[in-house]
C-alpha cells in the first residue's frame, strides 16, 4: 500500500516535471502554444523515443486521466462570477453552443466517413488487377 | 494559518461534491448525472445560498488546479498506447479532425457574434471544444476568460454527450472511428466518455482526438480568433 502510493506520488512527481519542462521551453521560446501541451508534446515524444518507458509513468498517468474532470470543478465553479451573463445570455450561449456543437458532429463524422469510404475504394482498385492476374495464371 | 485552513477547507469540499456526484452518477446513469456537471452546480448552490465570497475558495483550491498540467501531460500515455490505431486511420481521422475541429471553431465564434454577445464570450466560446486544462491556458492568449471558459468547455461536453449520438445519426454517420472522432473533437473529456460506452474503438478514437484537436487548436487560435472577432464585429 505505502509502497504503491510512493509509486504514484514519484509518477506523478515525474509527469509534473515534463509538464514544468514544456511550461519553462515554451516561455524561452515564446512559442504561442499552451504551456501543457507542450508538456503531452515532450512526454509523447519522450515515449516514442523510449527515453521515458511507458512503466515509469503508466500508474500515475492511470490516477491523473481517471480523476482528470476532478481538477477542473474548482476553475469551472468560477461560473459563479459569471452569473449575470448566464441571467441575461443565458439562452444565446446555449443557441450557439447547441449549434456549434451539431456542425462540428457532422463534419467531423462525415469528412472522416468519406475519407476512410474513399481509401477502401482505391485499396480495392488497386487489388483488382493483382486477383485478375492469379485468375489468368489458373 | 487561516490560508491553510482554507485550503483544506476548500480541497475537502471539491472533493466531497465530486465523491458524491460520482456516487449519483454510478447509481443513474445520464448525460445530466455528469459528475462534473453535479459537482460545479453543488458548489455554486452552496455558494449562492450562503453568500460567501468564492475567491478564498479558488486560492484555496491551488493545489488541485496544480495538477492540471502532469494531468495533461499524462494524456500522452494512452495517445502512446493506441498509436497503432492513430497510425491505421491516419488520414481519415486528422482529415476529419482537421476540419471538424475548425467547423465547430467557425460556427461557434460566429453563431455568437451573430448573436450579439460580449467579446469576452465570443473569444470564449471559440475554444469550447478544447479540453479543459489546455482550454484554461489558452483563454488568456486569445482574449477570454478562464473561468468562462472552463464552464463552456464543461457545457460544450454535457450537450454533446447527450445531443451526439442524435447528431451523428442524424448525420448519417456509422462508422466507429468517425463517431469516436467527433466525440473527441468536440465534446472532449465528457463526450469520450460517452463515446467509451458506445465502444471501445469509439472510446480509443474519442480520446487521441481530444488530445490532438486540443494541440491543432491551441496552436492556431491565439492567431485566428482575434482576426475573426476583427472581422465579424
Amino acid at each position: 500500500m505505502a509502497r504503491r502510493f510512493a509509486a504514484i506520488a514519484a509518477q506523478v512527481a515525474l509527469l509534473w516535471f515534463m509538464s514544468w519542462v514544456g511550461h519553462e521551453s515554451v516561455a524561452l521560446l515564446h512559442l504561442p502554444l499552451p504551456g501543457n501541451v507542450a508538456g503531452l508534446l515532450l512526454t509523447f515524444l519522450a515515449l516514442l523515443c523510449g527515453v521515458l518507458p511507458v512503466r515509469f509513468v503508466e500508474q500515475g498517468a492511470g490516477l491523473l486521466v481517471r480523476k482528470l474532470p476532478l481538477f477542473f470543478v474548482p476553475l469551472a465553479v468560477g461560473f459563479v462570477t459569471q452569473g449575470h451573463l448566464l441571467a441575461t445570455h443565458g439562452f444565446a450561449i446555449l443557441a450557439a453552443l447547441i449549434g456549434s456543437a451539431a456542425v462540428g458532429f457532422a463534419v467531423t463524422g462525415r469528412v472522416a466517413q468519406f475519407v476512410t469510404q474513399l481509401l477502401r475504394n482505391a485499396n480495392v482498385a488497386a487489388r483488382r488487377p493483382h486477383a485478375e492476374i492469379r485468375l489468368d495464371r489458373r | 494559518m487561516l490560508r491553510f485552513v482554507w485550503t483544506v477547507a476548500s480541497v475537502a469540499l471539491t472533493l466531497l461534491a465530486y465523491r458524491a456526484s460520482s456516487a449519483v452518477h454510478d447509481r443513474f446513469r445520464s448525460p445530466l448525472t455528469n459528475p462534473v456537471f453535479l459537482a460545479v452546480a453543488g458548489i455554486m448552490i452552496i455558494f449562492a445560498v450562503s453568500g460567501l465570497d468564492y475567491v478564498p475558495y479558488r486560492r484555496g483550491t491551488d493545489p488541485l488546479i496544480a495538477l492540471l498540467g502532469p494531468a495533461t501531460a499524462a494524456l500522452a500515455i494512452p495517445l502512446y498506447r493506441h498509436r497503432e490505431i492513430v497510425i491505421a486511420y491516419a488520414l481519415p481521422a486528422i482529415t476529419g479532425l482537421l476540419c471538424g475541429a475548425m467547423a465547430t471553431l467557425f460556427a461557434a465564434v460566429f453563431f455568437a457574434a451573430s448573436l450579439g454577445l460580449a467579446p469576452i464570450v465570443v473569444q470564449s466560446i471559440g475554444i469550447k471544444s478544447v479540453t479543459a486544462p489546455i482550454a484554461v491556458e489558452l483563454a488568456p492568449l486569445i482574449g477570454g476568460d478562464p473561468a468562462l471558459t472552463v464552464a463552456l468547455v464543461v457545457a460544450t461536453g454535457i450537450l454533446g454527450a447527450m445531443l451526439g449520438p442524435w447528431m451523428l445519426d442524424r448525420a448519417g454517420v456509422h462508422d466507429p472511428v468517425a463517431r469516436g472522432l467527433a466525440f473527441g473533437t468536440v465534446a472532449t473529456g465528457i463526450g469520450t466518455a460517452q463515446a467509451a460506452m458506445e465502444g471501445e474503438i469509439q472510446g480509443a478514437v474519442a480520446g487521441v482526438a481530444m488530445g490532438v484537436a486540443a494541440v491543432l487548436v491551441a496552436t492556431v487560435a491565439p492567431v485566428l480568433i482575434p482576426r475573426l472577432l476583427h472581422l465579424l464585429i
